[in-house]
């Protein structure tokens, strides 16, 4: 070393020239402004995103703004209202009117000239659209007034030698009278006729029919005292005669009697099959021949209202269905929304009368006396009469003075009566409590959204503690707890709704546990996978060397890297987590209807996306159709861009693609 | 090989013994249900005793210190009563009222799986169907609701491939991108909105060309039955269908760039038949094990289809098992061992199957 003299060593950088990093040419950019870089790459996904903003904005306002008593109070005359959009409505769609199909027919209104009827009972003629009106003629084996004609059909069961049918009151016949029984069809056996009197016996013992409505093995009487009782027993009942061929018969009666009428279908040899039946078209009496005036009469509806009856139920069963029977229906479309706010008329008193004009103020200012008549006049508009038709007066003596007493017909305001200054506007139509669908979806919305984050941010915070420890530690920690998310998440989601509704009961509380008791073990798996990978690289050993804890690691050094992956895939389990509220909800294991939950100044209502589904399912086959499409719509259009969003967070913040 | 195998169903049975223990646990600590009417409950409680989850004692009514016992029972075990401890008053001709205690969780537990291993006796239901084997009721309804997955799996199976393939090769064409539409549209949607769309188009607003409810089967017979097969089949399998396509077409793309689809384009070989005869093949290798695993999730999505479409299947009959304040325990335990051996074995043969399918991956091999 000291053979170099000291000025061996020269300076060979002597000018004043200092060599500093250079600034890069290219602007620099920020790991967030690079990621929303990214993000914007796929124009799909920022729109979709777009959307969901837009989406959970109107969750939040929606409710807000929105009156309270439209999505809280029910209100039955409001109840089941079409959609009806300004602007739109005036194109002839969502215009508050409603199709309905197969409505009964009040067979008096049919015209001459269109031959075409329509029903009166809870609709207005003045409001079905005539150019739409169809009539069609339904066939089929309800037992139900508004069916006409057809047949009914008495089957006996296999191994059983007969099946009856009675009458429901008591019948009296005399005799001279004649049965006629007009039969369409039969397998061969025969049908016999009993009257079952009422003795002093029989009333006490009260003949038990049981009905078919309970779906019951029907019994008639199978004892009286400790008398068996079997056909023909002439103490209880007189046999009238039989028959067995097709076409119109007659029973000649010889005696009379008051009772129940039987008809008892019988075989010789016990039914190998199903196929042993009598077709009945009709049954009546007549004092005389078949043309002479019916004392009794039984067709169609009247027939297939016959109770089932059996003395023995070994030997004596079957049943008893209608055919054929037809009813004239109509389709046509309804204005909903005229008919129901539409002026009432109505009679109403003089006190009444007063009453109202009191109470309006400003009201009696505003009468109208037609010149013609000065008995009808009229209000302005926003009272609650419109118009008086007319009225009455009597006058009546009460304590020797001489009262005058009115009645007035008046026309009642349909808007006023409803609350309503104009005719409301349901964009959405109302729901089967009257509430406003459209404020109930986004307040369905909200809840579902708030489950949903809520149960995110669970699943987060558990996934990552567990799966942190578990894939930073490794060895046997590592087996350990995986084994145990392993038996964990092979429990079946059915038991586990099983344990949580009997122990705790649906709502809110059962509907988040259902939410998080497995959802951790995704974000748990994946963040233990980052934890492998990076906890073997360089920087952790530095840190590791220079003294830093575990937890330090964990938190400040491992998991800032892992994280784009992990909020990735929590933010698509949203989505997953939401499917899961509806189909829950939908099923009646989490929240419903009237309940409530406040989380600081935020209060979630019971009804959610998967409760208006299962309100609106009730509905379809009424035709109904808006309660079901409209929070389908919604909540499809939801869980599209989530996953849309998902997808372009992914791709933002996957450093990975950087400069792609 | 074989020790893997034996290994992982030994894992089975642990898993499926702890779930059924803490099932039991939770759900027998929780109030009881007995059957509805008197004359049920009293067969149930009494077979509760022969079978050892219960204790009785006899008070004769015409004792008056064995009246001033129930009078005493009475208010001892007020909050117990007709949750653990049931009083049942005389029936008929009987003189005695009976108390019927349940006994410790630990020792029914021990009792439970005796008989079920000895006599697979699941106890009897409360309120499904009174007094009839829980397991029983499951079981007859298990050949329905496997029925509908098995032809739920033999939709989707078929269009899946179809459309898979199709977009695999058209790949970033118009096709392609109106098929990823379609996929994101049904993959969006729960199968609930799915059966119900369905029941309004093809039963409300077609006059119902299909019923609207499951027809009922002791009823109905061929056609009529199997129409009603027709909607819930379809609402299960077009999620899968889109779910199946988009793993088909991630696979097959994949494999059409690898380089042994090129040497068969060297060979002379067209587009199609390279496709055909050795891409399709190679990208099926994963895609069978996904077939296999699908049906446990098909089955555990069938509760939504049978309770919507009213399909009387093992769902159905849990839903109703768990109906609020009429819950049937034994029934709920069935069907939670039937869920969890289907899952279960379902997860084992997935497994398996790799390394049947592929000569590549071997079973149990340690690092």
């Amino acid at each position: 070393m000291e053979n170099y003299p000291k000025d061996y060593f020269k300076l060979v950088h002597i000018d004043k020239e200092v060599i500093l990093d250079k600034s890069l040419k290219t602007k620099q950019l920020t790991y967030f402004q690079d990621a929303m870089l990214r993000f914007g790459k796929n124009k799909y996904n920022v729109i979709a995103s777009f959307i969901l903003v837009f989406l959970i904005i109107m969750a939040i306002i929606v409710p807000i703004l929105t009156p309270e008593y439209l999505y809280t109070d029910v209100n039955s005359n409001l109840r089941l209202l079409p959609p009806r959009v300004p602007v739109v409505s005036n194109f002839g769609v969502l215009d508050g009117t409603k199709f309905f199909k197969n409505v009964s027919v009040d067979e008096t209104t049919i015209s001459l000239e269109t031959g075409l009827g329509y029903p009166t009972e809870d609709f207005n003629v003045e409001f079905i659209d005539m150019s739409t009106l169809e009539n069609e003629i339904q066939t089929g084996t309800i037992k139900d007034a508004s069916y006409k004609g057809g047949t009914n059909e008495l089957v006996i069961s296999t191994n059983k030698i007969s099946h009856s049918i009675a009458t429901r009151e008591f019948v009296s016949v005399g005799a001279g009278q004649t049965i006629y029984i007009d039969i369409n069809d039969l397998s061969g056996g025969v049908l016999e006729a009993y009257i079952v009197k009422t003795t002093a016996t029989f009333t006490e013992t009260k003949v038990d029919i049981q009905t078919e409505e309970t779906y019951e093995v029907t019994t008639m009487a199978t004892e009286v005292g400790d008398v068996d009782l079997t056909w023909g027993d002439e103490r209880y009942m007189d046999y009238l005669g039989s028959i067995n061929s097709i076409g119109m018969n007659q029973i000649l009666l010889e005696k009379s009697g008051y009772g129940l009428l039987v008809f008892r279908y019988v075989i010789d040899t016990p039914a190998s099959n199903s196929r042993e039946f009598i077709s009945l078209n009709s049954i009546y009496t007549t004092s005389g021949d078949q043309d002479a005036d019916r004392i009794k009469e039984y067709t169609g509806y009247e027939l297939s209202m016959f109770s089932q009856v059996s003395l023995d139920t070994e030997s004596e069963n079957g049943n008893y269905t209608r055919l054929n029977a037809k009813r004239l229906v109509a389709s046509f479309v309804y204005d909903s929304y005229s008919a129901l706010f539409d002026d009432k008329s109505a009679r109403i008193g003089g006190v009444e009368y007063e009453r109202i004009l009191a109470e309006n103020i400003g009201m009696e200012e505003t009468i109208q006396v037609k010149p013609t008549d000065d008995k009808v006049w009229t209000f302005a508009e926003g009272y609650p009469i419109t118009k008086v038709l007319g009225y009455n007066e009597r006058t009546e003596n009460i304590d020797g003075v001489d009262q005058v007493f009115r009645t007035y017909e008046v026309m009642l305001d349909g808007k006023f009566a409803l609350g309503f200054d104009e005719v409301p506007y349901f964009i959405f139509g109302t729901d089967v409590a009257g509430r406003d669908l459209f404020s109930l979806i986004w307040l369905g919305l909200r809840t579902s959204l708030m489950l949903g984050l809520l149960a995110a941010i669970t699943n987060i915070f558990f996934g990552i503690i567990w799966g942190s420890i578990s894939g930073y530690y490794g060895g046997q920690i590592d087996i350990l707890m995986e084994r145990f998310t392993d038996i964990w998440g092979s429990f079946p989601q059915i038991t586990m709704i099983s344990i949580i509704t009997v122990i705790i009961g649906p709502g809110f509380l059962a509907l988040y546990i259902f939410m998080v008791y497995d959802g951790w073990i995704g974000v748990a798996k994946i963040t233990r996978l980052q934890f492998y990978r990076y906890r073997g690289r360089e920087y952790v050993l530095a840190a590791r060397t220079m003294g830093a804890s575990d937890k330090r690691i964990i938190f400040k050094h491992i998991l800032p890297n892992a994280l784009g992956t992990i909020v990735t895939r929590v933010v698509l389990s949203i989505p997953a987590v939401i499917f899961l509220e509806v189909n829950l909800s939908y099923l009646g294991f989490g929240i419903g209807n009237g309940q409530k939950l406040s989380i600081g100044p935020i209060e979630l209502t019971g009804t959610s996306i998967g409760v208006i589904l299962n309100d609106g399912q009730t509905q379809i086959l009424a035709g109904n159709l808006w309660l079901i499409i409209f929070p389908t719509i919604i909540v499809s259009i939801l869980m599209i861009t989530f996953n849309m969003f998902g997808n372009a967070l992914r791709d933002a913040l996957n450093p990975q693609l950087r400069g792609n | 090989m074989r020790n893997y195998i034996i290994q992982r169903i030994l894992w089975i049975f642990v898993i499926l013994f702890s779930t059924l223990t803490i099932t039991f646990v939770l759900l027998k600590s929780a109030p009881e249900y007995p059957p509805a009417k008197t004359e049920d409950k009293d067969v149930w409680l009494e077979q509760q005793v022969t079978s050892g989850y219960y204790l009785r004692e006899y008070y004769a009514v015409d004792d008056e210190d064995a009246m001033a016992e129930v009078a005493r029972i009475r208010i001892e075990y007020v909050d117990k009563i007709n949750k653990t401890v049931f009083i049942v008053n005389p029936i008929q001709d009987s003189t005695v009222i009976k108390v019927f205690y349940r006994v410790p969780i630990v020792e029914q537990y021990l009792k439970w799986g005796y008989n079920v291993l000895t006599e697979w006796d699941w106890g009897l239901s409360t309120r499904i169907r009174a007094n009839t084997p829980a397991f029983s009721i499951i079981a007859e309804r298990i050949p329905l609701t496997l029925s509908l997955n098995m032809l739920i799996l033999f939709f989707y199976i078929p269009f899946g491939f179809f459309f898979g393939i199709l977009a695999a090769l058209k790949k970033d064409t118009v096709i392609d991108n109106l098929m990823q539409v379609f996929i994101m549209f049904f993959l969006s949607l729960p199968s609930l909105v799915f059966i119900l769309l369905l029941i309004i188009i093809f039963s409300y607003k077609m006059d119902n060309f299909l019923p609207s409810l499951f027809p009922i089967i002791e009823r109905e017979v061929g056609w009529a039955l199997a129409k009603g097969f027709v909607i819930p089949v379809v609402a299960g399998g077009l999620p899968a269908v889109a779910g199946f396509t988009r793993m088909l077409r991630a696979e097959l793309s994949e494999v059409l760039t690898s380089e042994f689809v090129l040497l068969a384009k060297t060979k002379g070989l067209s587009h199609q038949q390279a496709v055909l005869r050795h891409a399709i093949r190679n990208s099926l290798v994963p895609m069978i094990p996904i077939i296999i695993g699908s049906f446990a999730g098909l089955l555990s999505g069938s509760f939504i289809l049978e309770k919507v479409y009213s399909i009387p299947g093992v769902g159905l009959v849990t839903l109703r098992a768990l109906t609020q304040s009429a819950y049937d325990y034994n029934v709920l335990m069935s069907s939670s061992a039937f869920y969890g051996v289907i899952a279960l074995v379902t997860i084992l043969i997935v497994d398996l199957s790799y390394g049947f399918i592929d000569p590549r991956i071997r079973m149990g091999a340690k690092r």
